[in-house]
């Protein structure tokens, strides 16, 4: 056939343009209207807690379900109405999906014995595919008989050895253990470079999305929150869920105050200073984000620069991490602060500590539903009475 | 007997233990009794069902291979045994498919029709299929025997074939379409070998339905074309002739035969999956 040999010599990846997709099931909706364009090419990772719609997106795409309503674009392509194995997509499953009854060479053989590929060429390609995942020498073997890095291997050799332009993985590391995930995560972006094809890759673990993608487009609740580069989303993350997502964050939710030519948030009785890039008006929901290495933390009473919000409380625990130390500040309003940084000597659980931070490293975000709970979310909403300056929030 | 039972089990659980023996025995017995003086008889010397026999012969035997009724009996129900295996063999896989993916409800609802014939009373499922048959002339004919008995032994397949689907990774599917496989190139190379154990076990039941059964088959049968059981029933009423009794012991032969075939390919079954653990019990020590 002109059309698989033609895709089998394509050099690069695909585009892909997602528009307005929305699904539902049993009236539950569980996509709220998608859209993403792909650049040719692209690792972009979609990341969110489970049953934030990245895998649903996944599976519309790969064809495997039908979108309510909305486009989906392959090289300005529509693919909508085409199945599954008309859409030379490659894809890798969390559970590798191996066919059991096959050794490892008939099953990356499957896609080319679907294509027609003469007996000849079928056994370079598998060859060259096994090679490339370090697997040269098992193809006679069957999947029981590998481990499950061997076994998530075949299955990537699998979706590429028919050169498809596009490559989706579900969680394709999710059920092997960190070592080898971060070896195979090294594998992927390798495989990618040396390919150009355009991957998506649906995860929630942001240190693999962080360590794999050009992009990452973030999902929370059927939507996609944010998409940017890492950098992109950790400095500037777009909302309070992004920012809890992406990194571990001190949150101090509350209201938007707009004051001049500067915005405050004001959460209990504190009301603090952070530079603001989104729009938003007096009286919304928001948070105000400072990242742990950003906070620094001195025994009580030390002097602090100017241009700095300062907090006291008790040093609740030191997490010790090797090159850095995490510490727990349990603040005097009874919530929870985290300053990471160098490990240090001077302090000890149950000193009286200060933490601050300067005003330009305070990032205020909007809050579209109250954050849910975590360790790593300060909550100020009991705080003594206190005056607060503020200054230095204009830049 | 380690100090753990001991202290575990309390003191007069011997007894129980002793009770709980004896009526396990007692159901055995009271389940096997027929068959254990069946095959006895089979070997008697003499033309009575005399329970213990006083003589031994294997005349029966001879006489149910040589006699023509009894002979033409056993042909006629290997031959209906296999074309009805078969039959039911790939019509409740396709069915089970069809209920087990389809879409729309009504596929699913097939479930009723397929069970039916089974949670009908077989005298009046036989006295509907003997009527519809004098009409379109099945009775006395190897086709009716095969329509009927295919019509009751599909539902066994159907819920065999059912369970092993349910348990087949639908993402094994989706990979095999995802790689360029049309759905029934899916259907044919990926989910039939996954479903090749259970198929098999679904051939040998559906057989030993069709060889066991009597009701529908003696409303079909004609004078001239009867099948094993209509025969032993037939001679039951009519005879005192042994011969029953070892067409009896070979009818629990064939049965014993073919669940041991069931048992041997579940055993191959938990055997690889054995050795698959095993695989991966040394991969972790790796």
């Amino acid at each position: 056939m002109n059309s698989s040999t033609s895709h089998v010599n394509a050099p690069s990846g695909a585009s892909l343009s997602l528009g307005g997709l929305t699904k539902s099931y049993g009236g539950t909706p569980v996509l709220k209207g998608i859209d993403l364009e792909v650049a040719q090419g692209e690792f972009i990772t979609f990341l969110g807690p489970s049953g934030s719609g990245k895998t649903t997106t996944l599976n519309l795409i790969a064809g495997f379900l039908t979108a309510d309503s909305g486009s989906i674009l392959m090289d300005d392509q529509p693919l909508g109405g085409l199945p599954p194995h008309k859409r030379n997509i490659g894809m890798v499953f969390q559970n590798y999906a191996l066919f059991p009854h096959m050794d490892v060479f008939a099953n990356v053989a499957y896609p080319l014995v679907q294509r027609k590929i003469p007996r000849t060429d079928r056994k370079r390609l598998v060859q060259q595919a096994l090679d490339r995942v370090e697997l040269g020498g098992l193809g006679a073997r069957y999947p029981r008989e590998l481990s499950g890095g061997q076994q998530q291997r075949v299955a990537i050799a699998r979706a590429l050895v028919f050169n498809p332009r596009v490559v989706l993985m579900d969680e394709p590391l999710g059920a092997l253990d960190k070592k080898l995930r971060e070896a195979l995560q090294l594998e992927i972006k390798k495989i990618h470079r040396e390919l150009g094809l355009t991957f998506v890759y649906v995860t929630h673990d942001q240190e693999e999305a962080l360590v794999l993608s050009d992009r990452i487009a973030v999902f929370d609740a059927g939507a996609i929150e944010q998409i940017g580069s890492a950098p992109d989303l950790y400095e500037r993350p777009a909302s309070g869920s992004v920012a809890r997502f992406i990194g571990s964050s001190n949150c101090f939710p509350g209201r938007l105050t707009v004051r001049g030519s500067g915005k405050t948030v004001t959460s209990g009785r504190f009301e603090f200073a952070g530079a603001c890039p989104t729009d938003m008006s007096d009286g919304d929901a928001a948070s105000l984000v400072v990242r742990p290495e950003r906070i620094t933390i001195q025994p009580e009473g030390v002097q602090h620069d100017a241009g700095r919000e300062v907090l006291t409380g008790l040093l609740e625990e030191i997490v010790y991490l090797g090159a850095t130390q995490k510490h727990i500040v349990s603040l005097d309003s009874s919530d929870r602060a985290i300053a990471s940084g160098a490990v240090r000597q001077d302090l000890r659980i149950g000193d009286r500590v200060s933490v601050s931070w300067a005003f330009t490293d305070a990032l205020i975000v909007p809050e579209g539903r109250p954050p849910a709970p975590t360790p790593a979310v300060a909550t100020a909403d009991a705080l003594e009475p206190r005056t607060r300056r503020l200054a230095g929030f204009h830049s | 007997m380690s100090a753990v039972d001991e202290v575990s089990v309390p003191s007069g659980s011997r007894v129980a233990r002793l009770l709980r023996g004896a009526l396990c025995v007692a159901i055995a017995i009271w389940l096997l009794a027929p068959l254990l003086l069946l095959v006895p008889l089979s070997f008697t010397g003499a033309q009575s069902f005399r329970f213990p026999p006083t003589s031994w012969s294997t005349r029966w035997y001879s006489n149910l291979l040589s006699d023509p009724v009894w002979r033409d009996a056993i042909t006629t129900t290997l031959i209906v045994g296999i074309a009805v295996a078969i039959l039911s063999t790939v019509v409740g896989t396709l069915a089970a498919m069809a209920m087990q993916r389809s879409r729309w409800r009504i596929t699913r609802a097939g479930w009723l029709l397929v069970f039916a014939p089974q949670v009908l009373p077989l005298v009046i499922v036989g006295a509907g299929i003997y009527y519809l048959f004098l009409v379109w002339n099945l009775t006395g004919t190897v086709t009716g025997l095969v329509l009927a008995q295919t019509a009751l032994a599909s539902a066994n397949v159907v819920v065999i074939v059912t369970a092993s689907l349910r348990a087949v990774d639908t993402n094994l599917e989706r990979a095999g379409s995802s790689l360029g496989a049309r759905p029934a190139t899916v259907f044919r190379t990926v989910v039939i070998p996954q479903i090749r154990p259970a198929v098999s076990v679904a051939f040998v039941f559906a057989f030993l339905t069709s060889f066991g059964e009597a009701v529908l088959s003696l409303y079909i049968s004609s004078p001239t074309l009867k099948t094993l059981p209509v025969q032993m029933f037939e001679s039951s009423q009519t005879t005192t002739d042994p011969t029953i009794a070892a067409a009896s012991a070979l009818n629990i032969g064939i049965v014993v035969v073919g669940m041991l075939i069931v048992a041997s390919v579940q055993a191959m079954r938990s055997r690889r999956a054995n050795r698959q653990s095993n695989r991966e019990g040394a991969q972790v020590l790796r």
